[in-house]
């Protein structure tokens, strides 16, 4: 059974058109890039995905089950972790708070009495993502002190306490130097074959290294599919979105 | 709980016990009414300092609470009865208030506060059979029986530890959930509310859960405040009560924990004095709280505590 079928996904804004019958299909544990010109609809089919669109028409099953037009609270309960194109963490907060608050959501957050002191199980693991993202000295700084490329790495700590099976990474590395990109290739590198994984990309260079399936989205409709070494070579997607052939 | 914390609370019980016996009447009476100010403030501070919710409605939690006591108290019911009423009624309104008000967030949930803290003050000034209008209703203070023991709630004493007992059942409840896991979602959705829904969070459920906690608060203050005075009145319901609150927990520190307790303090005996000397003190509370937007934005609590601790020590806190 695929995790996720996208399924004839339409999403129209008024008159236009930003997904046209888009269908998708990932197996457990995948990889799957999603490449695009500006404007393609990649960041609109991960805002249908996790919830924070309606699409106008079609289906979205997770896991068997359907989840179109479900509240994104509630999509992100079964499973599906998301992380923003534009940074999207508690800047107020200190970096340990964030990863913290993502990861008490599996335990009794809503409980006004419980001690927050007491929740061991959440202590040790917000420590292990904070070793695994890199971050264990910066815990107690604020995270608006932080880097930019730190930031990156808080808003992966923050989707991976979720223990989502399924993350969407909507453009990962776009703003950060390559020194500050490198950290977060390796950090998706180690979830590959651990967690299904949809990545929306602009750089090449990132799904290269990564060797993702890539789907290649042109007006809101599919216009390639395939391993990333073939689809660069497609001579469609060399005119449309590379500028080549 | 640290050695410090213990100390601290050994502390502040054994003031609240001797205070009766050590201080002049006069600051019995005016520590009374900080004591129970600081109910309403903490209340306060759980909305708009955790939760980042501007209520202007919280006036009529205080209201409800203290007609609801007034009320019951007329009707013959027995004190505790009349408290479980008076904070019922406060806590069942903030529910349905949250409900409604909550559909909406930020300038748009505060302009619906007033509106409807506008049309509670409007009612209640047109109900006068009910309310008693800004006469408001008056009763005779009664005695509260505990057992063999009976407390008679108009003695300066009996009310001290009246609001004493009331404000560290309060502070219990305020600070448990300033340290629960759901204090620190409250934060984090003050924050980004957004980032908070795609982690799962149900955050208009929670936001309910802490405006209710804060009515319920606001609740107790008010029907303490009602059952202590023998008196309930219209006005209770007007903005100015939240916009109190605002103050106290502004200028204290907007979401720290002792902060209302900080301004609340500070400012109920400075508006007390003021008021007494001039009549339009408010001039200089409104020209107070220009101030402390503009040089002290985090309240005197957050101005105060980095320069106080080195940043070692602040560490050691966080910790």
């Amino acid at each position: 059974m695929k995790i996720l079928e996208v399924i004839n996904v339409t999403k129209k804004f008024g008159g236009l058109t930003a997904l046209d019958r888009v269908n998708i299909k990932l197996d457990r544990g995948e990889l799957r890039g999603i490449i695009g010109p500006n404007g393609s609809g990649k960041t609109t089919l991960i805002n249908v995905i996790s919830g924070y669109l309606t699409p106008t028409e079609g289906k979205i099953i997770f896991k068997g089950e359907d989840i179109t037009a479900l509240p994104p609270h509630v999509i992100a309960r079964k499973g599906i972790g998301r992380a923003f194109q534009l940074t999207n963490i508690f800047k107020s907060l200190t970096v340990y708070e964030n990863i913290w608050t993502a990861c008490q959501i599996k335990f009794k957050y809503a409980n006004p009495f419980a001690d927050i002191k007491k929740m061991k199980e959440v202590e040790q693991r917000v420590e292990e993502i904070l070793k695994f993202i890199g971050l264990s000295r910066e815990a107690d700084r604020i995270t608006s002190e932080c880097t930019f490329g730190e930031q990156r790495l808080i808003e992966f700590g923050i989707v991976l306490g979720m223990d989502p099976e399924m993350l969407l990474l909507d453009e990962p590395t776009t703003g950060l130097s390559p020194q500050e990109r490198q950290p977060v290739i390796n950090l998706i590198k180690n979830l590959i074959g651990v967690k299904t994984i949809i990545i929306v990309e602009h750089s090449m260079d990132v799904l290269a290294q990564l060797g993702a399936y890539v789907t290649v989205l042109h007006r809101g409709q599919i216009l390639a599919e395939g391993p990333f070494s073939d689809v660069v070579k497609d001579e469609k997607v060399q005119r449309i979105y590379l500028g080549g052939g | 709980m640290q050695t410090t914390h213990v100390i601290g609370a050994i502390l502040v019980v054994l003031f609240l016990i001797l205070a009766p016996y050590i201080l002049t009447p006069y600051l019995t009476y005016l520590l009374t009414w900080i004591l129970l100010w600081c109910i309403f403030a903490m209340a306060y501070n759980l909305c708009f300092g955790l939760g980042g919710m501007l209520s202007f409605c919280h006036g009529v939690f205080f209201g409800l609470g203290g007609f609801g006591v007034a009320w019951s108290i007329s009707a013959g019911l027995n004190p505790w009865f009349a408290l479980l009423i008076g904070i019922s009624l406060a806590t069942i309104s903030s529910l349905l208030i949250g409900f409604i008000s909550l559909k909406t967030r930020k300038t748009q949930f505060a302009i619906l506060t007033l509106i409807i803290t506008t049309i509670a003050y409007d009612v209640s000034l047109r109900f006068t059979n009910i309310t008693g209008g800004v006469d408001g209703i008056t009763f005779s203070i009664p005695k509260l029986v505990l057992g063999n023991l009976v407390l008679p709630l108009s003695s300066p004493a009996v009310r001290w530890y009246t609001v004493s007992i009331s404000f560290l059942i309060s502070f219990y409840i305020y600070y448990r959930i300033f340290n629960s896991p759901f204090g620190l979602v409250l934060k984090a959705i003050k924050t980004n509310e957004e980032r908070c829904r795609f982690i799962g969070y149900d955050t208009t459920r929670l936001l309910l859960m802490a405006f209710v906690a804060s009515g319920f608060l606001s609740g107790i203050c008010g029907s303490i405040f009602s059952l202590i005075y023998g008196f309930a009145c219209a006005t209770y319901f007007e903005a100015s009560t939240s916009i109190y609150g605002i103050l106290w927990t502004y200028v204290g520190g907007l979401g720290t924990l002792l902060g209302p307790i900080v301004g609340c303090s500070l400012l109920v005996p400075l508006t007390d004095y003021l008021s007494a000397y001039f009549r339009r003190y408010w001039i200089v509370i409104g020209a107070l709280l220009i101030v402390c937007i503009y040089k002290f934005p985090k309240g005197i609590i957050g101005y105060l505590i980095p320069r106080l601790l080195t940043r070692k020590t602040l560490e050691v806190i966080r910790k």
